[in-house]
């Protein structure tokens, strides 16, 4: 008996590959990985790139300068090593719609500050809707992950 | 083979996990900085969005013309070690670098100069208008740049001091 697969079904197949999904673990932890590093040796300065997109108030802006590039490491780490790769796929996808809301709301008001996405570098200056393409382009791999990865067989063989 | 499929309570739950483990790691490596943030005090914005100051440029003929008793403060925003080499005559040192330390004792100087004029080795250095912004930000607001610096002034071979 012959089963013919639909479209979606084979797309779906495709998807669900494990080099495919193993790739996408990498590239998408790989970044918030790499990301994360220089945010979490310079909280200070962190915080004063969250402050100057005058989004939170003054006095809220320390916590997330501290918990974020974490949440950012070890989100990163589980999804290399494969460790709950839906969740935290689902929770790094999360942050770049964040990150593309907060970019998006300054285009928009025209306030132009260091986006401090990879460095806390004053000079991580880009135009916003470079930025905002750049969170969807990291946004894919974390789709790919969230709907079609296997709940079972998680880890990298 | 499943279509695909929303992620359900299942996921959602170490996600969560991370969350807060991000949040306390954040939080333990605060507390053993050495130099801890507080947490909910608000922060002093710095960086490159607090001043969109412009400051007006001066030419070395108005420097030239600037000397004692005209109420203008040439400022060297250099390395004292450069200053010490050669400076523009009448330039007080008030080196970026070192601006914490030698801005207090100049202060009462500066703030009773009628103008303050501020270079640094030439063009293409920031050090001048940095340090304008410095100054800026602590009250002075009499302040205009000598662009051409340094190398301007040599150019036109004009005497120095050391």
């Amino acid at each position: 008996m012959k089963r013919v697969l639909s479209w979606t079904d084979r797309a779906a197949r495709i998807l669900a590959a494990a080099p495919l999904q193993a790739l996408c673990r990498l590239v998408l932890g790989g970044i918030f990985i790499y990301a994360s590093l220089d945010k979490i040796a310079h909280p200070g300065e962190f915080a004063r790139i969250i402050a100057n997109y005058a989004i939170l108030p003054d006095f809220l802006v320390t916590l997330p300068a501290l918990a974020l590039p974490w949440v950012e490491l070890v989100a990163g780490l589980c999804l290399v090593i494969g460790l709950w790769p839906r969740s935290s796929a689902l929770l790094l996808s999360l942050l770049l719609l964040l990150f593309m809301a907060a970019l998006g709301v300054n285009a928009l008001r025209g306030i132009s500050m260091s986006c401090g996405c990879f460095s806390t570098s004053a000079a991580d200056t880009e135009k916003a809707y470079v930025l905002v393409i750049r969170d969807l382009l990291i946004l894919v791999p974390g789709l790919v992950i969230i709907f079609f990865a296997r709940e079972k067989s998680n880890r990298i063989s | 083979m499943a279509a695909p499929a929303l992620p359900g309570w299942k996921s959602v739950r170490p996600m969560l996990g991370m969350v807060v483990a991000g949040l306390l790691l954040g939080l333990a490596a605060n507390f053993f900085a050495a130099k801890p943030l507080p947490l909910f005090r608000a922060m002093a914005k710095a960086g490159p969005a607090t001043p969109a100051v412009h400051f007006s440029e001066v030419d070395a003929d108005f420097v030239m013309g600037s000397g004692a008793g005209s109420g203008t403060l040439l400022l060297d925003a250099r390395a004292a070690a450069a200053y010490r080499q050669g400076h523009i005559p009448g330039a007080v040192s008030l080196p970026l670098g070192e601006f914490a330390q030698a801005f207090p004792p100049l202060a009462k100087r500066l703030r009773e100069a009628r103008m303050l004029v501020a270079y640094c080795s030439g063009p293409n250095c920031n050090d001048s208008r940095d340090l304008a912004l410095r100054l800026w930000e602590r009250g002075l607001k009499n302040l205009l740049l000598y662009k051409g610096g340094m190398e301007d002034w040599n150019e036109k071979g004009l005497v120095l001091d050391r």
